[in-house]
């Protein structure tokens, strides 16, 4: 059964922010997923595994010290964390290109290259240890499983241009990727009480009129 | 001389967002127009009914390269399961808009779970799935006088103005239905809204021919409901919160609904000299808006009270009409200054009112309603600390005053329920929900926001503050989408004590087209969509625009 790319968007930001991550990170893990499916790569199975690690609960440790190239942090990099950098200093890859050691899920810095991708108006090629994937505003080059930790990531500006294939319009998450997912979002959750229902939505007028 | 379009902090305000009144750039009208000027086709299908009310339809709107159907399911419902609540979970009637013309196989998939609605599924060849409850007291009037063969009672019709009312109309994406994004490229989607507008079109057709049906099924000799009273029917709809996070979580869209309204006042105050064509248009339009007005009803005390200003301010209007020197250079630029003087609601009624004759200046802005970038922004790092301090001190200017400290300033908050997901705004010092809040107080964040800058060095960046406070990563997104969406961003505060979210609501479902709000509490409203409007075979480009105006005497 095929999800729509918003569902997925939606339980993504929910999940994150379930997880701990700030509206604003989650916010971002949302589009990251998004565009990985509508890039061809299930981007829901990474933040799945991602968020299990529990690094919101540990921001300090998992992302970077400063903002000082190599990037690096006390442990291993939170690509939410590191991805929202990389995108936030996107401008500055027209000057040289950004390095990150010892990162987690890399897969999950695609989108934030994508958007790097946008803002500059040029193809971004990213450099996860042994692979090199070459993005632009919304499609990767990557046709295969990136590993789940990459010890050396490089970003930096490429005349590579991505094949233009049809954007995935579908997500495919698997149950168990469901399962976790959801049950980090129904962590956003408030338990209803009687008096949230009749108050919380208003009316308790009846509508049988 | 060119008028300016009125600031932000004259409309954002959540009391006047809280009076606007349809307009000619309404999304049931951009559809009607558009519907009559391509000259849409309309069949019904199917229609296997049987004489207790259940079975199914299917209704298609053919657009010049693309179909659309409505695959509507009738059921039996018990009214102690009448409810208009999203926790509800059975309807009289459940509905899904198909992408194209149905087989067989998908009527049957959609039977097990469109009937169903959120526990169900559909897919991505369904573009919206909603459903609606009778009006008991209208539906059983309506079917009893025609099985009697006689018409029925037109004050009633009025009184009610529907015979069902659509509890949720679900859209983009929702429970597996396909994202606008697939299909926004079409030019009679292209507009905000238009799969949600259709759907409730031809549900207003289905339920006009399910009340005929029913009437025949208890006497086959009943009358056939008269066609003039049938286009006084609309459909209501009923809703609840779950719009108000919406306009500030879609803040570009927003943005720009308000944006173009203001930039259609703009240029129509602008005009030099009105046309006698222009004025017999706004004249004649303005005595069918008095009818509008006089029929619409409320019994919650906080629309009696608009409702009772804005009477006084019809009879207002009208003196200063009688008198108004249309020859004048700038007429209407003069008249928005005679608006000045009344109420919100009255402002807000001739400004929608004053865009009617200009069409040719209004309608093309109707294309910068959707947001196109929805998911483009990208944070600029590089910005300093001291831009976005200024950034959101000017985003945030009016919210100066208001002290976050106070309990009464932040009473609220918004949160989202584990029962059936729907939004709630609870009482953040008495329920605990304060961990589940959602990030819909923007004014208290850009607050929070600016306290941590202030720490920050001037020619520090954005990309450093955000490193080491990723907590106001949604702070910073906002402000610089501020700069591109002046009017996305509400100026009040959306967590105090004395919030009404019907106010938020009302400003939703202006732009929709919505008219006869009836607040059934401050956050609960009901509306009527489509009254007046012409049935698929009566659709024509003469009739497509101004139904909305009821033709009739105030």
């Amino acid at each position: 059964m095929s999800h729509s790319l918003n569902e997925s968007r939606s339980l993504a930001l929910k999940a994150a922010r379930g997880a701990g991550y700030d509206w604003g990170i989650a916010q971002d893990a949302g589009r990251a997923v998004f565009w990985l499916w509508q890039a061809g790569q299930d981007g829901s199975r990474p933040l799945a595994e991602l968020l299990q690690y529990g690094y919101a609960t540990a921001l300090d440790a998992h992302s970077c010290v400063s903002l000082d190239m190599p990037l690096r942090g006390l442990d291993k990099l939170c690509p939410l964390l590191l991805g929202a950098s990389l995108s936030d200093l996107a401008a500055k890859l027209k000057a040289r290109p950004i390095e990150a050691f010892n990162v987690t899920c890399p897969v999950l810095l695609l989108p934030f290259a994508g958007m790097a991708a946008r803002v500059l108006n040029q193809s971004v090629d990213i450099h996860i240890d042994g692979d090199q994937v070459t993005v632009d505003a919304t499609r990767s080059t990557l046709r295969s499983r990136l590993p789940e930790h990459a010890e050396y990531v490089t970003l930096h500006l490429s005349t590579r241009r991505v094949p233009v294939e049809a954007l995935g319009h579908r997500a495919y998450p698997s149950a168990d990727t469901l399962r976790i997912l959801s049950e980090f979002a129904e962590r956003t959750y408030a338990p209803a009480t009687e008096e949230s229902r009749v108050l919380g939505a208003g009316s308790g007028i009846s509508d049988n009129d | 001389m060119k008028v300016d379009r009125r600031p932000p902090e004259t409309v954002m305000r959540l009391s006047r967002l809280g009076s606007l009144h349809q307009c000619r750039l309404s999304f049931m009208r951009q559809l009607t127009r558009r519907m009559a000027r391509e000259n849409w086709r309309f069949e019904r299908s199917a229609f296997d009914i049987n004489d207790m009310g259940i079975g199914y339809a299917v209704y298609t709107a053919h657009a010049p390269d693309h179909s659309y159907s409505l695959v509507a399911f009738a059921h039996d419902l018990p009214a102690d399961q009448r409810s208009d609540r999203v926790i509800a979970e059975a309807w009289d009637a459940t509905f899904a808009l198909y992408d194209g013309v149905p087989d067989a196989a998908d009527i049957e998939r959609l039977a097990k779970n469109v009937s169903v609605q959120e526990a169900g599924r559909v897919s991505e060849r369904e573009l919206s799935l909603s459903r609606a409850n009778r009006s008991v007291r209208l539906w059983a009037h309506v079917v009893d006088r025609l099985a009697e063969g006689l018409q029925p009672d037109v004050s009633m019709i009025d009184a009610v103005g529907y015979l069902m009312r659509t509890t949720a109309v679900y859209g983009s994406g929702k429970f597996g239905a396909a994202d606008r994004e697939n299909v926004s490229m079409r030019s009679e989607l292209q507009s905000p809204f238009q799969v949600e507008m259709l759907t409730v079109y031809l549900i207003r057709t289905f339920v006009r021919d399910l009340v005929q049906h029913l009437a025949r099924s208890k006497n086959t000799q009943a009358a056939k409901l008269d066609p003039s009273i049938a286009r006084r029917l609309g459909i209501g709809n009923s809703t609840g919160l779950g719009m108000a996070p919406f306009i500030i979580n879609h803040q570009v869209l927003f943005n720009n609904w308000i944006m173009v309204r203001e930039e259609a006042l703009a240029r129509v105050r602008s005009v030099d000299h009105a046309d006698k064509t222009q004025i017999d248009v706004f004249l004649s339009l303005w005595s069918r808006t008095k009818a509008l007005v006089s029929e619409w009803t409320s019994d919650h005390p906080i629309q009696r009270e608009k409702l009772d200003t804005l009477r006084r301010d019809v009879s207002r209007i009208d003196a200063a009409l009688a008198a108004f020197p249309f020859t004048q250079s700038q007429p209407w630029d003069a008249l928005f200054q005679f608006s000045e003087t009344l109420s919100e609601e009255g402002q807000e009624l001739l400004v929608s009112l004053m865009l009617e004759p200009y069409p040719d200046l209004v309608d093309g802005l109707a294309s910068c309603m959707s947001d196109a970038l929805q998911v483009a922004h990208v944070i600029d790092g590089t910005m300093s600390v001291a831009q976005a301090r200024t950034l959101i001190e000017s985003a945030f200017a009016w919210a100066t005053k208001i002290d976050w400290s106070a309990r009464d300033c932040v009473a609220r908050a918004w949160y989202v329920s584990a029962e059936k997901l729907e939004p709630r705004l609870g009482e953040r010092f008495e329920e605990p929900i304060a961990d589940y809040e959602q990030p819909l107080a923007p004014a208290r964040d850009a607050a929070a926001a600016l306290d941590a800058l202030s720490s920050w060095p001037d020619e520090g960046s954005v990309a450093e503050f955000l490193l080491k406070h990723p907590a106001y990563r949604h702070v910073i997104r906002r402000a610089q989408l501020h700069q591109i969406a002046p009017y996305g961003e509400i100026q009040d505060n959306t967590i105090s004590a004395e919030l009404r979210p019907i106010d938020m609501l009302r400003a939703k479902l202006s732009f929709f087209g919505a008219t006869h709000f009836d607040p059934r509490s401050d956050r609960w409203v009901r509306i009527c969509m489509y009254s007046g409007a012409p049935y698929p075979e009566e659709l024509n480009p003469d009739n497509a625009d101004f139904w909305v105006y009821p033709e009739r005497l105030a």
